[in-house]
């Protein structure tokens, strides 16, 4: 129904995690995730677009209407609150009825709407028991359904998913997306579990400490991270990191470390172009690496078998490599000995160059 | 002895406990209700009459001057109890609409010293009443308000603020606040929300504070003694003003407890489930 947009916004006193300067549109219909470790002020953002905390700072807009000044119940808002926020002296019907209610909603379209609603979640049966009564993936489900029993002009889920098991919350996730998707409405969902961001969303916010890190489709989130924050935090298992150093000889350039030395000349250029100094850190994502049994002619790292972890379709290897583990991502029908001498090489359109000093990617 | 065993005697003897203290709190209130019904001959019976034939005549007393030398008719117990209840039921009516808003504002808003201002609420209930209660008579006296049940009704909802607000402010406190945020999103003012989401929550908590306010503000002599006259004089005042010509009349003063500790416990019993869910409230979470 609307777009949502953040203009250098900032909150920095009160209860919550502060957020600083936050410049964030999302288009109409879009399912925008903030993603964030706790405590990064991604509900902070998600409580200011509902009008529940007020900016220091900046300007809110939703649709072009600026809403700094207008109350929660002025801003046509809905939100899934993580613990639920059920109202437990309420039935399930009264809870979905409540926004109606307090919008003096005409009762015969109030019941017809509470029936729709019941009925796209499943949760028919259950309307005449009370909070207390119902499970997590229940309760969770009248959640939503408070939410989406009007047409709001922007919906915000502050980590409905994360008080469910995780069979529900994988079952949870493609449901979610698949409503967004039927209701056509702007989205906007907080979490800090990376497959969600990735799996449901249009596009990705990834926030640390209070700022907008990096925002863009998952794709691009999770092949070009623009840090090594973004790079660790998003991708399980967690990519790889290399220290080492930018040398020369012979006309040549490599990248080099205590357990490795690649030949990075034709991204050498580019490399200088764009940072200062010799020391980087190499970023390499567990499933970019290939492994080999018997010595590959082309730059490679070599290591030896720690332990695998057998994961179904696929197997993770720890590789001892010097005095560190690198994690390699292999189909499951993989098996090596532990202590197995073997070689890792990658594509060097896979690999990460960040700067040590910045933490910022290099190329 | 098996384990099984053992633990059942340490649950019989845990009930015994339970029986012997039970007894030993309820013994003057029995001693209260059986002299009532006792003529003054068999209050004094040496050893003490477990069987005897009761009588209603003391209460009759209470009700109906008949004593001899005195001009019979109604006495005016019936109007020291009606002013009992009125100062008890306004009072607290006052201090928990008061207090409810002030607690939930204490538990929801920061303010600034907020602290300062919940000190300052208890402070109120620092000074022993007799401390204060000459420079409060003359305070009174100027202002017009002895004999007065505006001035005692004050004096009781500002006894009681206290304690309602402390005492109400943790009730709010377990209360979430995503509920609150939940129904101003779903479309209700700061207010709405207030009433429609969190007061039901709040119901039982505030109905344990109301019997703690009413008990102390039912109980509550020193001031209505030094306070209060004639027209509004309550219960526990007149009791201790009773007298007999030959002696302390045992029997009306015994009658008299027995009707003014009756509304408290009718009352208590009724709220009995909310007191106990009022007292433990944050201590046991279980729902």
């Amino acid at each position: 129904m609307a777009r949502v947009r953040l203009k250098d916004v900032t909150k920095r006193a009160g209860a919550v995690c502060p957020v600083f300067n936050v410049n964030l549109e999302v288009a109409d219909k879009e399912f925008l995730t903030l993603l964030a470790p706790s405590g990064s002020g991604k509900s902070t953002i998600l409580r200011m677009i509902a009008g529940l905390e007020v900016p220091d700072e900046g300007e809110i807009y939703i649709g072009d209407e600026l809403v700094n000044d207008l109350t929660p119940a002025e801003r046509d808002t809905a939100m899934v609150f993580q613990t639920y926020a059920l109202y437990p002296h309420l039935t399930v019907k009264d809870n979905l009825a409540s926004p109606l209610k307090a919008r003096k909603t005409p009762q015969n379209e109030i019941d017809s709407r509470v029936r729709d609603v019941a009925d796209i979640l499943g949760i028919s049966n259950l309307l005449q028991k009370y909070p207390t009564q119902l499970s997590g993936g229940e309760m969770q489900r009248v959640a939503i359904g408070r939410a989406i029993i009007r047409r709001p002009r922007v919906y915000l889920l502050d980590e409905p998913l994360t008080n469910l098991d995780a069979k529900l919350r994988v079952h949870m996730r493609a449901e979610l997306k698949r409503l967004q998707k039927e209701l056509g409405q702007t989205m906007i969902y907080a979490t800090h579990d990376e497959l969600e961001a990735l799996s449901m969303s249009d596009k990705i916010a990834v926030m640390g400490n209070g700022r907008i890190l990096q925002y863009g489709t998952s794709t691009e989130i999770f092949e070009h991270p623009k840090s090594i924050f973004v790079a660790t935090f998003v991708g399980t298992p967690t990519i790889n990191l290399f220290e080492c150093v930018l040398s020369e000889k012979a006309g040549q350039t490599y990248l080099e470390s205590n357990v490795f030395k690649l030949n990075v000349t034709e991204l050498a250029e580019l490399i200088r172009d764009r940072a200062s100094g010799s020391e980087f850190i190499l970023g390499i994502r567990p499933s970019d690496l290939e492994i080999h049994t018997e010595k590959p002619r082309e730059d490679h790292i070599q290591g030896e078998v720690y332990i695998l972890e057998p994961m179904g379709a696929v197997v993770v290897i720890d590789v001892k490599v010097g005095e560190e583990l690198v994690k390699v991502k292999v189909p499951g029908s993989v098996t090596l000995d532990l202590g197995t001498k073997i070689w890792l090489t990658f594509d060097r359109g896979k690999m990460h160059v960040f700067s040590r000093k910045t933490k910022e990617i290099v190329v | 002895m098996n384990r099984k065993a053992r633990a059942k005697i340490v649950k019989n003897m845990k009930y015994v406990l339970i029986i012997i203290v039970t007894a030993v709190w309820l013994s003057p209130v029995y001693w209260l209700v059986v002299t009532s019904l006792k003529t003054r001959l068999d209050m004094f019976a040496i050893p003490p009459k477990w069987d005897f034939q009761p009588i209603l005549d003391n209460f009759v007393d209470v009700f109906y001057e008949r004593r001899y030398g005195l001009t019979p008719g109604p006495t005016e117990f019936p109007k020291f109890l009606l002013n009992s209840f009125f100062i008890s039921l306004s009072s607290i009516g006052l201090v928990i609409l008061i207090g409810t808003l002030a607690s939930y504002s204490f538990s929801r808003f920061n303010m600034k010293g907020k602290d300062t201002w919940l000190f300052f609420v208890l402070s109120t209930r620092m000074l022993p009443p007799i401390a204060v209660i000459i420079p409060i008579y003359f305070m009174y006296q100027r202002l017009g308000l002895l004999n007065n049940y505006v001035g005692l009704i004050a004096l009781y909802i500002m006894f009681n603020m206290a304690f309602a607000v402390w005492m109400m402010k943790g009730f709010f406190d377990e209360i979430p606040r995503e509920l609150d945020e939940a129904a101003m999103v779903d479309g209700y003012s700061r207010m709405g929300a207030f009433l429609k989401a969190v007061l039901p929550q709040a119901l039982t908590g505030i109905a344990a504070t109301a019997v703690f306010c009413l008990i102390m503000a039912w109980n509550e002599f020193l001031f209505a003694y030094i306070l209060s006259g004639f027209d509004t004089r309550t219960v526990p005042v007149a009791l201790a003003r009773i007298r007999g010509e030959s002696g302390i009349n045992w029997g009306t003063i015994t009658a008299t407890e027995v009707l003014y500790i009756t509304p408290v416990i009718i009352f208590t019993f009724f709220l009995q489930k909310y007191l106990l869910r009022g007292i433990t409230f944050g201590t046991v979470k279980g729902k």
